[in-house]
């Protein structure tokens, strides 16, 4: 990934993080929600079985971050991460999805 | 090479493996300066004291010396990044242990602290240990 981008025609914007990891369920680590680790609007990842997750860590704000699972084509919210230093997530109960 | 010898000479052999046995013992600071610490007169105080159950110390131990065994050793030519990250303490662990018995253990690297500008690198590894077995199910590193 590169750490800085140079292009003359206007300024750039990293907006979004894109990964996979090669394991079968393999979500969004913990370390992938530290709040030192957000540089990007979103991230997006997907595991070996296709399981698609995305993180929005909400930059700036005091809004606690939050996790989807893609399905079909919804993203439905899994979690929410409310201390954002440490990562850990409080997962939203299925009955709520 | 008669019987007798040719067994003299494997047991000189095989004695001479313990010799390259890997030690899994934590290095100790020289006597003297062990003498010169001093414990607190009341260890544990409140404030700054973690506890750990068996369960976790046991899972945190066996996850953190497979991902960072004792005798690892950076490469002869290791750029002082690369030999920072060789550094144990910069890694964070959570632990989380699984209504089914099974404690996940998450080792992942602080590599901001080797390279300020690194906030993107993923270094680090999940675990799933069986502390009963005392054994790790699986892994993803």
């Amino acid at each position: 990934m590169p750490k800085r981008v140079v292009d003359e025609r206007g300024r750039t914007a990293i907006l979004a993080d894109y990964h996979t990891h090669p394991w079968r369920y393999s979500p969004i680590s913990i370390q992938d929600r530290w709040k030192s680790r957000q540089r990007y609007s979103f991230r997006v990842q997907m595991d070996a079985t296709c399981t698609v997750q995305m993180y929005i860590p909400y930059l700036e704000q005091e809004r606690p971050g939050e996790v989807y699972v893609r399905q079909g084509r919804r993203w439905v919210l899994m979690g929410r991460v409310v201390d954002k230093v440490s990562g850990i997530i409080q997962p939203v109960p299925e009955v709520s999805r | 090479m008669t019987r007798a010898s040719l067994l003299v000479l494997s047991l000189v052999a095989l004695s001479g493996c313990s010799l390259f046995q890997r030690s899994t013992r934590p290095p100790y600071a020289p006597p003297e300066e062990a003498q010169k610490f001093v414990f607190p007169p009341l260890p544990f105080q409140e404030g700054r004291t973690t506890l750990l159950s068996g369960d976790i110390a046991t899972a945190v131990q066996l996850a953190m010396d497979d991902f960072l065994p004792l005798d690892r050793k950076p490469p002869k030519d290791a750029t002082p990044v690369e030999l920072c990250l060789f550094r144990r303490d910069i890694y964070q662990v959570s632990v989380e242990q699984l209504p089914d018995g099974i404690v996940l253990v998450g080792i992942y690297a602080h590599t901001e602290i080797c390279d300020p500008n690194d906030t993107a690198t993923d270094a680090g590894g999940l675990y799933a240990v069986d502390v009963r077995r005392g054994l790790i199910v699986a892994q993803q590193r």
